[in-house]
């Protein structure tokens, strides 16, 4: 990952849902699962600004689904992990544990 | 809700419209099975109200402002040929006092309709762009200056303005998709 690179804390949390739903990951799925898992109500427009942003860094890539009629005849642009996302993600995740190390009685002091 | 869908595809710029418009469309549905139809409507409207200024702004920037630039250029052009045409008009004195409000509120209409459809054809994120500079213009004029022109003038422009904008857009669209 160049340097000044790093994961914003959004493209972070996307990039992990991303990940998580494998090849079911859009829109609505990764709205859903940030929702579920972290209890925050992103709007789609700024799902998909940050993915728009993952993709130009090549840490997504994405492609278009079929059209449904559940979906009014539109259809859905999936999102795919590339090995630079996960090695973008290892940095990260690895960044904030160092940062993050020696520190849990600080926040968690019972 | 299909008629919503439609016309948030449309507003929407850039690649992402169908996707965004597909998605909500997808959401709504679900949340239709566990909530009642306001609340789900609610959620539907709240959604486009944080979506549209982001995926407006997203995709300018990754235009690179071009699609600014069009608009901006666009907008000149019309002012021109909206002035140049209610002159000429006026100029050849066949209407009288009363019917010149008329015939500027149809030039203006008709070139912001000629306006969204070259906007569109040029650079289709150029659009809403336009748009927006047109309400822009309407409402500086009546906050900065509101004895201008009569309310009804004013407010045909504003409603009027950005719909046959939008319009143009369509026409374009539809005549580009045909080709």
């Amino acid at each position: 990952m160049p340097r000044g690179e790093f994961l914003g804390s959004l493209e972070h949390v996307v990039l992990l849902a991303v990940l998580r739903l494998g090849a079911n990951a859009y829109g609505v799925t990764v709205r859903r699962e940030i929702a579920d898992r972290t209890g925050r109500d992103i709007s789609l427009g700024a799902t998909y600004s940050t993915l728009d942003r993952l993709e130009r860094k090549q840490y997504v890539k994405s492609k278009a689904g079929e059209p449904t009629a559940e979906r009014g005849g539109r259809a859905k642009r999936y999102f795919e992990i590339t090995p630079a996302g996960v090695a973008a993600i290892r940095v990260s995740q690895a960044a904030i544990e160092r940062m993050a190390s020696g520190l849990k009685r600080a926040w968690n002091p019972s | 809700m299909k008629w919503c869908t439609a016309v948030v595809a449309f507003v929407l710029p850039g690649g992402d419209a169908d996707a965004i418009a597909g998605d909500l469309c997808e959401e709504y549905a679900l949340r239709r099975q566990s909530e009642s139809a306001f609340a789900a409507a609610l959620w539907y409207g709240s959604q486009l109200l944080r979506t549209l200024p982001l995926t407006i702004v997203a995709t300018l920037a990754r235009d690179g402002w071009r699609s600014v630039a069009v608009a901006v250029s666009t907008y000149l052009a019309a002012q021109l040929v909206e002035a140049g045409g209610t002159a000429a008009i006026l100029r050849a004195g066949i209407l009288g006092a009363a019917r010149v409000m008329s015939v500027s509120v149809a030039v203006g209409l008709l070139t912001a309709t000629l306006s969204g459809f070259v906007a569109y054809r040029v650079r289709p994120a150029a659009l809403v762009a336009l748009v927006g500079m047109n309400v822009a213009t309407v409402v500086a004029l009546m906050i900065l200056v509101p004895t201008s022109a009569p309310l009804w003038y004013q407010l045909v422009f504003l409603i009027g303005s950005p719909l046959m904008t939008f319009g143009g857009g369509a026409i374009a669209r539809r005549t580009h998709r045909c080709l």
